[in-house]
């Protein structure tokens, strides 16, 4: 019995290790939030960080970045007030006091550099130069000057790959700042989103903006995510779809902030 | 042989590394060429079924690791049959009509593309005209491009072998 299992399996090698192979990708894609996996992700990506010292040589070539660090800091702070400043005064206009609006304005951000931009002709992770040892953790909102950009999914020591807004898979609580109508936003294309299902009664103005719903413990409270770009009506239906353009252009980016987690 | 996965394991290093460095430069429309598929093919072809297989299995699960945040493995397992197919090619260079051998070579990147873009876009209900047409084909075409440009500067390589 066992020698024909043998003799078969040497006969098929090649089919045998191409199902076992196979088999084993297939477990990796069932099983992509799994901890275990992320933290071998983190691992090997830790590992390889090696091959991506020529690209980040390449860009501190210019020794613009690290002075512009700071400021972009210090901007990233003001724009959030700014924020904060035009929500405080629709919620004075609707006369909400009671409603308490929390001073959140005041959080711990780390600027990080990116490494790398994908290896795979899919592009829906960034990897960053920075880990534990920056004080990042999984799960945490990466932001521009301009808005989110996305979360950390796996860390390493000094490395962390960045789930992006723009993959399939993205979902984020969001608000439309003017209608206050909450939803959940889904990636359209490499530029855009989409908030679904708002009653077709709620007033949506194209370029209204577009901000983080706070009901999310990753994506801290009113952080800008993009603006209205159309409204589109759905035919037969008590709802009406609104298209967002991000306020980042993830092809771009080359510093980011991660949102440290409290 | 050692020496032979040490020189494949030192060229897809290197692959991976100009893949992360040129590869956004290179992107047009979220389409860019990948370099380690074009890999992937030439070891597949050179040494068969059984090492091509786990050689796309090995470049694509460490592409997933270093580069993937979702679909973790999808790049392993649509590289895994690339290679795979890929070994039905060797010794057939010289045997088989020059235009089969290159088409079954488009029909291999084809299957890749098209398999690796139905999974990655099955949630978003893409059409598969549009998917063809989006997705497919043209990384299909802009992966091509560099596989004969590589294959035409190393054919004096492989027409010796």
């Amino acid at each position: 019995m066992f020698t024909r299992i043998y003799n078969f399996v040497l006969d098929y090698i090649e089919y045998v290790l191409l199902v076992i192979l196979l088999g084993v990708a297939s477990f990796f894609i069932s099983s992509n939030e799994n901890p275990d996996v992320r933290s071998l992700q983190a691992h090997v990506s830790s590992v390889l960080r090696f091959i991506h010292y020529p690209a980040k040589w390449l860009d501190t070539l210019s020794g613009l970045v690290e002075e512009n660090n700071s400021l972009k800091e210090q901007n990233i702070q003001l724009k959030l007030l700014n924020v904060k400043f035009k929500e405080a005064w629709l919620e004075n206009q609707r006369l909400n006091d009671l409603m308490g609006f929390a001073d959140s304005v005041k959080m711990e951000i780390i600027p990080v550099k990116v490494l790398n931009k994908g290896v795979t002709p899919i592009f829906n992770s960034i990897l960053l130069d920075g880990g534990e040892n920056q004080g990042i953790a999984a799960y945490s909102a990466v932001v521009t000057t301009q808005g989110i950009i996305g979360k950390t999914v796996s860390v390493s020591k000094n490395s962390t790959t960045v789930h992006l807004i723009n993959d399939v898979n993205f979902r984020m609580g969001v608000r439309l700042q003017k209608s206050r109508h909450s939803g959940v936003l889904e990636p359209m294309t490499d530029r855009t989103g989409l908030i679904m299902e708002i009653p077709k009664t709620t007033p949506v103005e194209i370029g209204e903006d577009v901000l983080t719903s706070g009901y999310s413990d990753i994506f801290p409270k009113g952080f800008p995510v993009g603006k209205v770009e159309e409204v589109r009506e759905v035919e037969n239906s008590i709802y009406k779809n609104a298209v967002i353009k991000f306020n980042v252009n993830v092809n771009t980016v080359e510093e980011v902030f991660v949102v440290k987690r409290k | 042989m050692t020496r032979k996965i040490l020189i494949y394991i030192g060229i897809a290093i290197i692959l991976l590394t100009i893949q992360g460095i040129v590869g956004p430069w290179l992107t047009i429309q979220k389409i860019r060429p990948d370099f380690l598929l074009i890999l992937v093919l030439f070891i597949g072809q050179k040494e068969g079924r059984i090492f091509g297989q786990l050689a796309g299995f090995i470049i694509g699960i460490t592409m997933d690791f270093v580069g993937m945040s979702t679909f973790l493995g999808l790049s392993a397992f649509v590289m895994t049959l690339s290679g795979f197919f890929a070994g039905y090619l060797k010794n057939q260079r010289n045997k088989i009509n020059i235009f089969s051998y290159y088409i079954t070579i488009l029909v291999i990147f084809l299957i890749h593309f098209f398999l690796l873009y139905s999974f990655y876009y099955h949630s978003l209900n893409l059409s598969l005209q549009y998917r063809m047409i989006r997705y497919v084909f043209p990384s299909l075409i802009y992966t091509g491009v560099f596989y004969f440009l590589i294959e035409f500067i190393f054919s004096k390589q492989f027409e010796r072998k």
